[in-house]
């Protein structure tokens, strides 16, 4: 998780509460998490904040590039949770030419099943840390009319 | 471009990367517990104030930045 990627997600976290402190038109009013229709939002950020600090803590003590497959899609899974996504299969392609590409079924905060095609540049490792980040843009991009983007 | 996220001070942004998340972190859990469950929203506001912005403020620096 790079610094910008870090940046992207905080601000996520930012905007939620502070779209749920505007829903509450006053400051005698308040939000019950138990009942509240924003409980919603609540817990995301509760868990978003959660998934953030887990990952610093480990990042610690990890290595700074990813090393392998499986913990590739595991950090790409909890990073992809806090922006609201769910990531049900990832799968590794390789095209005409020998172009390389990861595939990944996705379900976004409405449900909605999509498949995004991400390149993998050349001169990168296929988990290294940066193509994790240029999955991050590819979804971005993807979704710059959905309600993640 | 990127710098390094765990490893403390950042020469570049002169704070530490995250730092802002566990204090939001923090800040949402002292809510919740003072308040039992019931948050006034000038309190939620003012957690959002009292916390520096810096790690949202260095991405968006950074992307202006960028081609």
């Amino acid at each position: 998780m790079s610094d910008v990627v870090l940046g992207m997600f905080i601000e996520k976290v930012r905007t939620a509460l502070d779209l749920l402190a505007q829903i509450m038109s006053s400051s005698d009013e308040r939000v019950s998490f138990a009942t509240a229709p924003n409980l919603k939002e609540l817990q995301w950020a509760s868990t978003a904040l959660q998934c953030i600090s887990h990952r610093l803590r480990e990042g610690r003590a990890a290595k700074p590039s990813v090393a392998n497959a499986a913990a590739f899609k595991t950090s790409l899974a909890q990073d992809l949770a806090i922006m609201g996504i769910r990531l049900q299969s990832i799968v590794f392609g390789r095209g005409t030419g020998g172009s390389r590409f990861w595939l990944l079924n996705i379900l976004d905060r409405d449900d909605c099943l999509r498949t995004v095609e991400v390149p993998i540049p050349s001169h990168l490792d296929s988990y290294d840390n940066d193509v994790g980040e240029a999955i991050y843009d590819a979804l971005r991009k993807h979704s710059k009319d959905s309600n993640y983007g | 471009m990127s710098c390094a996220v765990y490893n403390g001070w950042c020469p570049v942004h002169g704070f530490q990367h995250g730092a802002e998340a566990e204090e939001l972190r923090e800040g949402i859990e002292s809510l919740m517990e003072r308040f039992a469950g019931s948050v006034p929203n000038i309190e939620l506001q003012a957690l959002l104030d009292r916390v520096d912005a810096r790690d949202s403020v260095a991405r968006l620096d950074a992307m202006r930045k960028s081609p």
